[in-house]
């Protein structure tokens, strides 16, 4: 028994359904007075229940009757008074949807909004309100709405004398993914094409000569002194690391006991000779070391020829393309000497080093204007530099790049979760920069690009409270706030007002559309909920029409009816789900 | 010259390969000497020119540049170990090619020893070089040539006898010496294989006539292929590039001719064509 207490405590709130009652009997018969002229009469349905009027309690006790009398046998029919026959019900149209955004009496926040987000770039926004005011909805239709000037791509490009650089080139609007895209090719075929140049006799012919070079260098520098020595009689034996001075006669070396033989004077002589000679060849031996360093220069010219040689072909033709603007030939420019630099040090890994990095449009991903953060981590924030599969340097942009000059949507209470986030988010509005972070095992340092992107904090009274705490005086980066109120008065809200802002808000959810009978149930239900105030909760209301959606889909409706409303609201006060 | 090599060769032939202890000696260096000396039935005889000091006595003996390490084994006894081991790898090296092998040692002046050794026997050396010296080379090969009548011709051994798109290439610079320069490639040569002509000429005339004449000698012999390749109108190092490109088995050339000109020029193209050159007086 307490279910019908419940029951009927429950019925105070839901609202009456007088109207439809009023209005869909004369609907239904003036549509069935037209039909019954036109259609051939309709069967005489087998069962007597008739339920014209679909309230829950009635359908209830129908449906009990009507199981009773089946099962039992026992209960007979006792009205057995001629029943009409069914008339097809022509449903009313629709309420229309509201043209403007489905958040209801929103009105100056809405205002506040747009004139903020079309405010200059850098100026962000910060939109308060409860949960369920549907801000996060609001900002990203808005933020759809509005137009911003496309701001500048940009590319990095690893340096060629600070390898733990990358450096930022400016390029643009919509060339950056081109542009990669066709210096991404160039190196690949410079690539191949340097490889097959190092292979080539060309290439063979040039180093064997410089090695030939460098012996003949080597050889000459000791030459002279071998010469002088031998003049004296003294041996210069070159072995395999160095060389042996000792005295000789008639072209061989000196025996030990010859020397032995030797007058004194002579053989104070001779070792006078050797030492001098010692000290001579001693410079030239140290001297060594330069001449193979000369060769190594020599070397790497050689090489650094053939890398131009490679890539010069490729760069011209996109140099030509792009001749108009400085800041992509300065670019282009760059990435050749990156090439050139890192064959000369490393064969196939300067192919890697001079893999430009699309800082905006990484791998064909279009940028996009609005971006609703939905996992906040500094790295999703400020995107990374590291290394792809191939195990290249690899960009990967953060949200905040990858918006451009659009708007990033993040809701506080995410950061409030994750304070490194939000130190890392409030760095970059108080630079105004973004500094992409180097992957692990990596040891670049990104140029820092500039922020064109405007943020929209989606936050309610705590979470903007805990994010202040963490970062005082915050709020200056955030000049435009716009309040969401979570109900009004009736005055401000009427029915016709909020029951097409509920349409809208099927319409965007892809519900069925609302019947006209629906609007006081909803109207009455949101009075309920603010207290004797309109509540703007959107989340609720959008809850109660999708379970009002499922009930009329139950029942092959095509509209969601002030009957499925009333049921779904008896679900929820029941605690089920459809 | 080589023409006597051809003729005599029935003989006592020989190559006199001289041994560097100290410098490369690997199979691969040693193909080109073995290859001459079974091409002409001949025999191979090394020599070691002992130029080592005596550390122990009292010669003042300095070395420089070497490892500063305290037990750096004697000079004498390192050398003779890289000699003895020389001197094994020459003899795998022989066996494999069925060339006999003798080996020599000598002490004082390489030249002079060789030039001794030359003289000793006949009717014919070719000195084979495992290292090209960078510096006094062709002083050493004008040496041994105006010392040593019985020296035919010299060998600069290269390491790059595998894998060559070419056979024997022979650097044509006068019609005197090409029919024997012929018959040193002929033999020099696979079965069958061509023989390619290279006309080293300075100027087209030069060059329209020597190819005349080498077209007049070669008309009825053997499989021969005139390489496309027209004057170097006195580029220095052109023929060497050239040569190197073409990726020759075998080199046959004239000494001090204006294709493999003076020393640098020498040890230069033994670098870049990396295959065996047999220099011909």
């Amino acid at each position: 028994m307490v279910f019908w207490r419940n029951r009927s405590a429950k019925k105070a709130d839901t609202p009456v359904v007088a109207e439809e009652r009023a209005v869909e009997p004369a609907a239904q018969t003036e549509a069935a007075s037209a039909q019954s002229s036109k259609t051939p009469p309709q069967p005489i349905p087998q069962t007597n229940v008739v339920t014209l009027v679909t309230s829950r309690l009635a359908d209830r006790l129908a449906d009990r009757l009507a199981g009773v009398a089946t099962t039992a046998g026992q209960i007979e029919v006792q009205d057995t008074k001629t029943i009409k026959p069914p008339q097809v019900p022509t449903e009313p149209s629709p309420i229309a949807p509201s043209a403007q955004p489905h958040v209801f009496g929103q009105k100056r926040a809405v205002e506040k909004i747009r004139v903020a987000l079309n405010a200059k770039p850098g100026e962000h926004v910060l939109i308060l309100g409860e949960p369920g005011t549907g801000r996060l909805a609001l900002a990203e239709e808005l933020a759809a709405e509005t137009a911003r000037n496309a701001a500048d791509d940009w590319i990095y490009v690893i340096e060629r004398h600070t390898p733990t650089r990358a450096k930022a080139f400016a390029i643009p609007h919509g060339k950056a993914g081109d542009l990669v895209r066709d210096l991404r090719a160039a190196i690949d075929k410079a690539t191949v094409a340097f490889e097959r140049h190092t292979k080539s006799d060309e290439h063979r012919i040039s180093l064997d000569l410089l090695e030939e070079e460098i012996r003949y260098l080597g050889d000459k520098a000791v030459d002279e002194v071998r010469r002088r020595a031998e003049s004296q009689n003294i041996a210069v034996v070159k072995s395999l690391d160095g060389y042996v001075l000792a005295p000789m006669h008639e072209g061989r070396v000196v025996r030990s006991d010859v020397f032995r033989a030797l007058p004194e004077a002579l053989k104070r002589n001779v070792e006078a000779k050797i030492t001098t000679l010692e000290g001579e060849l001693q410079s030239i031996v140290a001297t060594l070391p330069n001449v193979e360093f000369e060769a190594s220069e020599k070397y790497e010219a050689l090489v650094r020829q053939t890398a131009l040689r490679a890539i010069r072909p490729s760069l011209v033709a996109l140099k030509g393309a792009h001749e108009d603007d400085q800041s992509i030939v300065a670019a282009i420019d760059a990435v050749e000497d990156a090439f050139v630099a890192s064959s000369t040090s490393g064969g196939a890994a300067g192919a890697q080093a001079a893999m430009p990095l699309n800082l905006a449009a990484d791998d064909g991903d279009e940028a996009r204007k609005v971006v609703t953060v939905r996992h906040v981590s500094p790295v999703e924030l400020l995107g990374e530099i590291g290394r792809d599969a191939l195990g290249r340097p690899a960009h990967v942009p953060g949200q905040l790049a990858r918006a451009g000059s659009g708007f990033v949507i993040i809701e506080a209470w995410r950061l409030a979760a994750d304070p490194m986030a939000w130190s890392a988010l409030s760095a970059v509005l108080a630079s105004r920069e973004i500094t992409p972070l180097s992957g692990p095992g990596l040891s670049i340092k990104a140029d820092p690009v500039p922020l064109a992107a405007t943020v929209i904090l989606i936050a309610d009274e705590p979470s903007w409270s805990k994010l202040e705490a963490i970062e005082p005086g915050v709020g200056r980066h955030f000049p435009h706030v716009a309040k969401l109120s979570s109900a009004v008065a009736l005055a401000d809200m009427p029915e016709v007002e909020y029951s097409m802002g509920a349409a809208r808000l099927a319409s965007d959810h892809a519900l069925r559309p609302l019947a006209p009978s629906v609007a006081p149930i909803i109207y009455k239900d949101a009075v309920r909920r603010g207290g004797g105030r309109v509540s703007l909760s959107c989340t609720t209301l959008l809850h109660l029409l999708k379970d009002a959606d499922a009930v009329a889909g139950a029942r092959d409706a095509t509209q969601i009816r002030a009957s499925d409303v009333t049921e779904a609201l008896a679900h929820r006060a029941d605690g089920e789900t459809p | 010259m080589i023409t006597h090599v051809a003729e005599a060769s029935e003989l006592s032939g020989r190559v006199v390969l001289w041994l560097d202890p100290e410098s490369r000696c690997t199979p691969t260096v040693l193909e080109a000497p073995l290859r001459l000396a079974r091409a002409y039935d001949a025999e191979i005889e090394t020599i070691v020119v002992d130029q080592r000091a005596d550390e122990s006595g009292e010669v003042p003996f300095r070395r420089i540049g070497h490892v500063s390490l305290p037990d750096v084994p004697p000079v004498a006894y390192r050398f003779q170990l890289l000699a003895q081991r020389c001197r094994r790898t020459v003899e795998d090296a022989g066996r494999t090619h069925k060339v006999k092998v003798r080996h020599a040692l000598a002490q004082g002046d390489a030249v002079d020893r060789i030039s001794e050794m030359c003289l000793m026997r006949g009717p014919w050396n070719i000195v084979a070089l495992t290292g090209t010296p960078a510096v006094g080379g062709q002083s050493v090969i004008n040496s041994l040539l105006a010392n040593v009548s019985g020296a035919t011709g010299f060998l600069l051994c290269g390491d790059a006898l595998k894998n060559r798109k070419t056979g024997v290439v022979v650097i044509v610079e006068d019609g005197e010496r090409l029919p024997s320069m012929l018959r040193a490639a002929e033999r020099l040569s696979l079965p069958g294989a061509a023989i390619h002509l290279v006309i080293g000429a300075e100027t087209a005339a030069e060059h329209a006539d020597l190819e005349h004449q080498a077209r007049l000698l070669t008309a009825d012999a053997l499989p021969v292929v005139f390489a496309p390749i027209g004057p170097t109108f006195g580029v220095p190092g052109a023929m060497t590039e050239i040569v190197a490109r073409m990726k020759p088995s075998f080199v046959v050339a004239r000494f001090g001719g204006t294709a493999v000109a003076d020393g640098r020029e020498l040890s230069r193209a033994s670098a870049a064509i990396q295959a065996p050159i047999l220099l011909v007086r």
